[in-house]
């Protein structure tokens, strides 16, 4: 369970988050859409911290985050997050993403954290690839190696920020098919995405958000069917 | 007796000394280097701990205080000249009553020099890297100091591959002002042969020459070592493109 309570975020000049007010459900998985700057990504780094929120606090399974290193460390590990320019790590192959930080981390034995990987590898279809560095990878692949890094820590939750945006048209098919696969095991997700297709598919939750604010928070059926505020009627119509 | 001739007879007799000179050049080029990476990690360690609010008081000031001595440190040999550093490190130790041989001195001086040097080249290294790789790590769980060893510092390094062996090939020229404080280097010899024999041209060239054939062996081996870690390494001569 994640606590967002009355959190803000200012980046010098404008105002990014405003006094947002959310409650994230084990087992849920959301979207949140939005026009691009309505800070759907600033909101999901925020809840685990790699943005600092200027006001307002945020609880992740009843810890609430602070600037501590310690605090920090025992929740990221639990919160797994899956980025859109996915960030392997360049200098080791697609096993060792996935052990380094179940050994380093978790302090499993070299044995067990191989394990991990490769069931986490095998997962999103990449086992074949293991001994590739990211440089040997297209961009599908890498996002589902880097969906595999998250998935070896055994998370609670995990946070897709865009993580299809990068991605070729070609790509884009293969990533949603791994999330989708993950979904119907009934992880907790939460997902920044633009896929409005796979959003109403696999959604169960809908945030909209515009200029820093929480428009509409509703079943995801619901939304699909009939968005209550002209912003989001006029986003949906737009991605057709 | 042509100039060709003279410069020959002048190497029959004079190659003892500076093969002599050539090996002391050697040593302190790539112990001076390698030492000075090691000096240099340690600088580039200290200057990259992350300073969080949460943590105590103490650990944060002793972070903030290695990094700014780490700085100073960095700014000092790379703000005055390795020759001046030489007198200063030899003469200042000998009068504080620390005898120390010539050799060891250049070596320390080489190794401290370097070691400014691969700081800077390391902090490039570093920075140019994308903030999203220590994002990356820290959304797993890592520590920040974790992610520098791990995940940062190792790409640092092959990525800095070619600049270490630019280093290498300057010191193996620039060993030569350690002359100055009685190293018997490469430089040192050709001096000593130019006293003797009067032949002060020829024993220069032939120190250079000499000079000339060790860097471009090195290049070819540093090519072979970067060519292991998929760089390219370092050239004599800079190659301009035109834009097309």
């Amino acid at each position: 369970m994640i606590h967002v309570k009355d959190v803000t975020k200012d980046f010098g000049d404008g105002n990014v988050l405003n006094d947002i007010n959310l409650t994230f459900n084990d087992h849920e998985i959301t979207v949140i859409m939005g026009p691009s700057g309505s800070g759907k990504s600033t909101l999901l780094r925020c809840l685990n911290y790699l943005e600092v929120p200027t006001n307002g606090t945020i609880t992740v399974q009843d810890t609430v985050l602070k600037e501590d290193p310690k605090v920090l460390e025992s929740v990221r590990k639990k919160v797994a997050m899956v980025f859109q320019s996915f960030y392997l790590f360049n200098h080791l192959t697609a096993l060792k993403n996935c052990t380094l930080a179940p050994r380093r981390v978790l302090k499993l034995s070299d044995t067990d954290a191989l394990n991990r990987a490769e069931d986490s590898l095998s997962e999103v279809g990449m086992a074949a690839f293991k001994n590739r560095k990211p440089s040997h990878l297209s961009g599908g692949q890498k996002q589902r190696v880097a969906i595999a890094r998250s998935l070896a820590m055994h998370p609670d939750v995990l946070l897709f920020d865009e993580p299809t945006s990068a991605l070729d048209p070609e790509n884009v098919g293969e990533v949603l098919q791994t999330m989708t696969s993950l979904a119907k095991k009934k992880m907790t997700m939460i997902i920044v995405t633009h896929e409005m297709q796979f959003a109403k598919r696999i959604a169960d939750r809908v945030i909209f958000m515009d200029q820093g604010s929480v428009i509409e928070d509703r079943p995801a059926k619901d939304f699909f069917a009939a968005p209550a505020s002209k912003k989001a009627q006029a986003f949906l119509a737009h991605l057709g | 007796m042509t100039f060709l001739g003279r410069l020959w007879t002048l190497f029959v007799s004079g190659y003892p000394l500076l093969l002599e000179g050539l090996q002391t050049t050697l040593l302190l080029a790539v112990i001076g280097t390698i030492a000075g990476l090691f000096i240099a990690l340690l600088l580039i360690t200290v200057q990259s701990f992350h300073v969080m609010p949460g943590e105590p008081f103490v650990t944060r000031a002793s972070k903030r205080l290695s990094a700014r001595l780490s700085k100073i440190y960095v700014a000092f040999f790379r703000g005055t000249p390795m020759l001046v550093q030489a007198m200063v490190f030899y003469y200042g130790l000998n009068q504080m009553g620390v005898r120390i041989g010539f050799f060891a001195a250049g070596l320390i001086v080489v190794s401290l020099n370097t070691a400014a040097y691969l700081t800077e080249v390391l902090k490039a290294g570093l920075n140019s890297l994308d903030v999203g790789q220590t994002e990356a790590s820290l959304s797993l769980g890592m520590s920040h100091f974790q992610t520098y060893v791990r995940v940062l510092l190792p790409q640092a390094l092959k990525n800095m591959v070619p600049a270490i062996g630019n280093e290498l090939i300057v010191n193996i020229k620039d060993t030569a002002v350690l002359s100055v404080i009685g190293v018997g280097e490469l430089f040192y010899m050709g001096r000593a042969i130019a006293s003797t024999t009067y032949r002060y041209t020829e024993a220069f060239i032939l120190v250079s020459l000499v000079y000339l054939v060790t860097v471009l062996i090195a290049v070819e081996v540093l090519k072979r070592v970067a060519a292991l870690f998929g760089k390219e390494a370092p050239r004599l001569t800079s190659q301009s493109e035109g834009l097309v």
